[in-house]
């Protein structure tokens, strides 16, 4: 985003003269507090000056320490919002010339949302995955039923002991780690946590990477992604830039849908609400959605369907 | 996320990627445009570059449905050269592009390329729009405007700026002068 302020600005010199100087409005403004300040100036320790002296410095200190709960959330009345056609030409002009399956697009949902409590965390499969070589490692006993099912399922590798002696040495040769419920005990006793931790790859139960039917887990992690929210934003990469806006529209309502399903699941107490969704790009800017595919006066969308 | 205000004022740069050198509209006839060259600037390669990064965004916005790809090599003295296929204009579309090579020209197509190597970037757009006949995009009366109202906000945030540092920098030299002088004592 910085780069485009930077990138174009030689170019404003050679287009346009420089521009002429608006005339400023000098505003005679005498510094108030000092002006009062002297008034009182010698006879500041006075019957009078005492008696009206301030008595809320306390309180308004008092105020002023208090910490909002809340996110701020902009006012978006006056920000300036694209259609997703209008955006995705925007970001693929700033994308030009990188291979097409190398920029992503990039969803950010804006949320009002208290700071401290709940937040949204989960996976989905999007109905054209972003990204669908990831390297799934399968913690179960070898050559059992479940291992068969996962490695059929596309995991890369399952095994316990074997997996546990080369994480050891070092070699992690996998993007994504999940562990059968029989097989918990034995990776908690293998003592991977120490290496795996660090990663974020170690099963837990927390973060639904502990199951009993291990296929159907591989299955939804090949070619789905993740995402979690962090102070108030949900961010998750929607889109290859070789997507036609078709494509894209379809990932991201599945991915609000699944938003939404995540926040009707929440406690009835805390309540969380999209408040703006933004499309940005690997070397793009974000913009600010308003929610239609496309605008009247824009391009065609299958305009936008070539590299 | 950002304030709103400044992510606003951010987004009217966008301004420049419509209109200012390389915004300008194709002709149908123009069916893709294909760049090669290296990935470093020397050995005549720094106008290609340049031409690629200011340039091609504009001819991209104004184009969408042109296919645009670009392919560099590690070899510094390899040519640099900039191809654009030509076809009737009753010929359909390309299919997309798959990767970022140049497939060859079919038999409907007429392959016209440009010599990039030790030329500016500016030179490169000329030979372009020669070439295909494209017609730029001038800017609006009120694109011009705004343009003006951006450069002069960047002139006066410039000056702002160095006058914040210049305060900055007497608070930093008074404080380091009293701690020279306590050290002294």
């Amino acid at each position: 985003m910085a780069s485009i302020a930077s990138r174009f600005t030689s170019c404003w010199s050679r287009i346009f003269s420089p521009a002429p100087r608006r005339p400023h409005l000098q505003c005679p403004l005498v510094p108030l507090q000092q002006a009062r300040g002297a008034a009182i100036g010698g006879g500041a320790h006075s019957l009078n000056a005492q008696k009206y002296k301030r008595k809320d410095t306390a309180t308004a200190a008092k105020k002023k320490n208090k910490a909002r709960n809340t996110f701020i959330n902009y006012d978006l009345k006056r920000a300036e919002q694209f259609s997703l056609c209008d955006a995705m030409r925007y970001i693929r002009a700033f994308e030009v010339g990188y291979p097409p399956s190398s920029p992503k697009y990039e969803l950010h949902v804006k949320l009002r949302t208290l700071k401290n409590g709940p937040i949204l965390r989960n996976r989905l499969r999007l109905p054209h995955p972003v990204k669908t070589d990831v390297r799934i490692c399968v913690i179960c006993p070898p050559d059992s039923p479940t291992a068969v099912a996962a490695l059929k399922a596309g995991a890369a590798m399952a095994g316990d002991e074997e997996i546990f002696a080369a994480i050891k040495e070092g070699k992690i040769e996998f993007d994504r780690c999940i562990c059968h419920v029989d097989s918990l005990q034995a990776l908690n006793k293998a003592g991977v946590a120490r290496i795996l931790g660090p990663r974020g790859l170690m099963p837990s139960a927390k973060t639904g990477t502990v199951v009993k039917d291990v296929a159907i887990m591989v299955r939804d992690l090949v070619g789905g992604s993740e995402y979690k929210e962090r102070l108030g934003v949900v961010r998750m990469s929607v889109g290859q830039l070789a997507f036609t806006p078709d494509q894209l529209q379809r990932n991201i309502r599945a991915f609000m849908e699944q938003l939404r399903k995540d926040m009707g699941l929440l406690s009835d107490r805390v309540s969380k609400e999209v408040h703006e969704v933004v499309l940005s790009s690997t070397h793009g800017p974000g913009f600010s959605l308003n929610g239609e595919f496309k605008s009247p006066s824009g391009v065609p969308p299958k305009d936008l369907s070539v590299a | 996320m950002v304030q709103i205000a400044q992510r606003m004022r951010r987004l009217r740069t966008l301004l420049a990627i419509r209109i200012g050198p390389g915004a300008a509209v194709l002709p149908p006839t123009v069916s893709r445009i294909h760049m090669d060259f290296a990935v470093r600037i020397n050995q005549g390669h720094r106008g290609p570059r340049h031409f690629w990064r200011h340039m091609l965004p504009r001819l991209k916005y104004h184009n969408p449905a042109v296919p645009m790809t670009i392919s560099r090599t590690e070899d510094q003295t390899a040519p640099a050269t900039l191809s654009v296929w030509l076809r009737d204009s009753t010929f359909p579309p390309n299919p997309n592009p798959a990767s970022s090579e140049a497939p060859t020209p079919t038999s409907a197509e007429r392959l016209v390329t440009i010599d990039m190597k030790n030329k500016s970037e500016n030179e490169i757009l000329d030979a372009f729009l020669a070439t295909t006949q494209g017609t730029p995009v001038y800017p609006t009366p009120e694109e011009k405007q705004l343009a003006l109202d951006i450069e002069e906000y960047r002139a006066k945030s410039l000056k702002d700026s160095l006058r914040a540092k210049a305060v900055r920098e007497a608070e930093l030299r008074e404080k380091k002068m009293l701690e020279m002088a306590r050290g002294a004592v």
